[in-house]
């Protein structure tokens, strides 16, 4: 019987996961991914955490409850740096660890460490080490590394081309993550509204943390432009202009992105979310608000929720935004 | 030029005298207040760890008094405090105050720091900058000395004022002190005025540990002075975390010392395989040392919602546990009460005597 690695529906999953999946299925696995996020796992998740974790890491810990007695190994990568420039923030460092005391009777982790800014083994190297843990040699391993390689770059052509994330991973995975509207709605047409929605890519994909805002903007046939649709060089060209390049992987491309579109006016409007209790966001949002008041910007609205946050309140208030976005748009119309 | 350093510890005391021969004069802002706490945390981001908070506080406070340059370090992750500067400076520039902020990005190299102090006094040689952090470590180095004396001292006395005084005395004595010869004067001095304390033999103290978040635990203005507090109901404290540690782990001035940062990463690895950040290997290591030598008790002190801390905090259920050590855990931000803070102290204490004397009875 084919070996089954539970994989969390949760953090960098919704970066990640043709990279994972594909490594594993073709070494003969199969994947065990845990439901999509609902009431239930959230509450499962606070329970096995501590009050003051933010709502992702929560939301994890959920679904690791979900498929403890599923799967024969948890995979639960210990993400430290990907990029020479950038950390993940230092939760996911302990992640493995924090996960064995939650849940005493978890199945065996396969924690790979990833971390190319440390003296440590490439990112290849940890991938047949990896292989390694479930008993398949390194050819094998190496050549599932590469079609996984191919299946990520796959996955980011088709958000480059403006397919969101959660849709891909449908067409790819058949994953019912959101029920978004169809392909041929995404072509932007003349006067369409377009908004870029800024955030880590749990909080943004996850419906119930983001408490499904993308549908509520796409049913509304507003054009999206998220965090990872954001090319490499704009990035790295807006981190050449701070005082200081921000170091955390998410937090560069988030402000990057951020402080790109508050310049440009290429999009309508900017929805930054955040989880409360984010340590970086704390920071990273006061800059991105500061930046937002300072001259002639782009509209910025920035939301930050956590468990008890209503969905009532949340709606108020894009509301009243995309209203004051309408009401700019007509009165630019009517000025040119 | 006057510099200011955010208060941490005996931060300010340490670089003060070390700095005047290079002629920076370190300000030292009123002791955090509350008052300038409300003001550092109005105008901080309601969710940023208490550290910024009251950084901030100190530099409103000494850009208020005339100070025109800011002296602080960086970092370039994983935690929160790379990246406090750099939005710090936003803040104040917003607030409408002029300065220049030297930053010491990366402070563990020597390199980095020479561009920094050579930032604020213009010329120096990279020897000099040796010799610099070579004096702020003895004086850092000394300083904590006189907290430990402090530590055993305070639960063995009945002499609490006198203590006090006598600690806060040999600091401002630290302060004087400008080259090595007067700092070894200084010592002399002291030391023979710590013989003065008289200790009373028949008390038995029971035994606490404190560990945390770097700031929490050596800052006695964010912790409520929880070392005096804790001495005072006749605890001898055990500081897990020591700012002449942090310089010597990085510079090595004393070698024979060894390396804390190795130390507590491999004692922590059965629970920790990678430090999360900050101190939460230190954390964890720490509280299982102090189990080991049959503490009574550990504390472990923390910002509200500091991500390294957290990870510890959430391992430290399991060391609790396999050690069969209490632990209490106090998260800390600008709303904190002082006197809920003291009730949990007094209860926890209360609950390690009684569990003490049963055993030795
Ligand atoms: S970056 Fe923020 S949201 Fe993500 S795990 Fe860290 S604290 Fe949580
Ligand atoms: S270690 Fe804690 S207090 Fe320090 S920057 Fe990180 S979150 Fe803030």
């Amino acid at each position: 019987m084919a070996l089954k690695i539970g994989i969390p529906r949760a953090l960098y999953y919704h970066k990640f996961y043709p990279l994972w999946h594909t490594f594993f299925t073709e070494l003969g696995a199969e994947v065990a991914l845990s439901p999509v996020t609902d009431r239930n796992i959230l509450k499962r998740g606070s329970d096995a955490t501590l009050d003051e974790f933010c709502l992702p890491i929560k939301v994890f810990f959920g679904h690791i409850n979900t498929i403890l007695k599923k799967a024969d190994f948890l995979f639960i990568p210990r993400l430290i740096s990907t990029e020479k420039e950038a950390y993940y923030c230092p939760q996911f460092f302990g992640l493995p660890d924090m996960v064995r005391v939650a849940f005493p009777d978890s199945p065996p982790i396969l924690e790979p460490t990833f971390n190319v800014k440390g003296k440590g083994a490439t990112i290849e190297g940890v991938f047949i080490e990896l292989g390694k843990s479930i008993l398949k040699g390194k050819s094998e391993s190496l050549s599932a590394y590469k079609k996984a390689l191919d299946a990520q770059a796959g996955f980011y052509s088709m958000i480059a081309e403006g397919t969101i994330p959660p849709d891909v991973f449908k067409k790819l995975y058949n994953n019912p993550l959101t029920s978004v509207k169809k392909e041929k709605d995404y072509g932007r047409t003349g006067s369409q509204t377009t908004i870029a929605l800024l955030g880590h890519p749990y909080n943004i994909y996850d419906p119930l943390v983001s408490m499904n805002i993308i549908k509520k903007l796409m049913d509304r046939n507003i054009r999206l432009i998220t965090t990872e649709m954001v090319c490499d060089d704009i990035i790295d060209a807006e981190m050449k202009r701070l005082r200081k390049p921000v170091y955390w992987a998410s937090g560069r491309e988030i402000v990057g992105a951020a402080n790109h579109f508050l310049d440009s006016k290429g999009v309508d409007g900017i929805i930054f979310i955040g989880a409360f209790h984010c340590g970086p966001d704390s920071l990273l949002k006061a800059l991105i608000e500061r930046e937002a008041q300072s001259g002639d910007k782009t509209a910025l609205l920035s939301l930050s929720f956590d468990e008890h946050s209503g969905e009532a309140g949340m709606i108020t208030r894009l509301e009243a935004f995309l209203d004051m976005l309408e009401i700019k748009k007509r009165r630019g119309l009517t000025a040119s | 030029m006057k510099v200011v350093i955010p208060h941490m510890g005996q931060l300010d005391i340490a670089c003060r005298g070390a700095l005047r021969g290079l002629g920076i004069e370190v300000v030292s802002p009123p002791r955090s207040s509350n008052v300038s706490l409300k003001l550092g945390a109005r105008h901080s981001p309601e969710l940023a760890c208490l550290p910024f908070k009251v950084n901030l506080g100190n530099f409103i406070d000494a850009l208020n008094d005339g100070t025109k340059m800011i002296m602080t370090a960086g970092g370039c992750g994983p935690c929160r405090f790379g990246y406090y500067s750099i939005l710090q400076e936003r803040i104040l520039q917003d607030m409408g105050y002029r300065f220049e902020m030297v930053r010491a990005d990366e402070p563990d190299r020597l390199a980095n720091l020479a561009k920094t102090l050579k930032d604020a006094s213009g010329a120096i040689s990279k020897f000099t900058a040796y010799k610099t952090v070579y004096f702020i470590y003895k004086r850092a180095d000394f300083l904590d000395r006189i907290i430990k004396w402090g530590h055993f001292l305070r639960p063995r006395t009945s002499e609490g004022n006198k203590l006090s005084k006598l600690c806060d005395d040999a600091i401002a004595m630290v302060d004087k002190a400008s080259s090595l010869k007067e700092l070894r004067q200084v010592k002399k001095k002291v030391k023979l005025l710590f013989k003065d304390i008289r200790i009373d033999n028949a008390k038995k103290p029971v035994r606490l540990g404190l560990v945390g978040e770097f700031f929490m635990v050596v800052e006695p203005f964010a912790n409520m002075d929880i070392e005096r507090k804790l001495g005072s109901m006749g605890v001898e404290v055990t500081r897990g975390v020591w700012l002449s540690d942090w310089i010597n782990d990085r510079f090595r001035f004393n070698p024979f010392k060894r390396n804390q940062i190795k130390l507590v990463n491999r004692i922590a690895r059965p629970y920790l395989k990678y430090p999360a950040g900050g101190e939460s290997a230190n954390t964890i290591a720490r509280t299982i040392m102090f189990a080991k030598k049959g503490y009574d008790g550990v504390i472990h002190i923390r910002p509200f919602s500091c991500m390294p801390e957290l990870v510890a905090q959430k391992i430290l259920t399991k060391v609790e546990k396999d050690y069969n050590i209490p632990i209490l855990t106090l998260s800390v931000d600008e709303h904190s009460s002082e006197v809920g803070f003291d009730t949990r102290l007094e209860a926890f204490v209360d609950m390690l005597v009684r569990k003490r004397d049963k055993r030795l009875a």
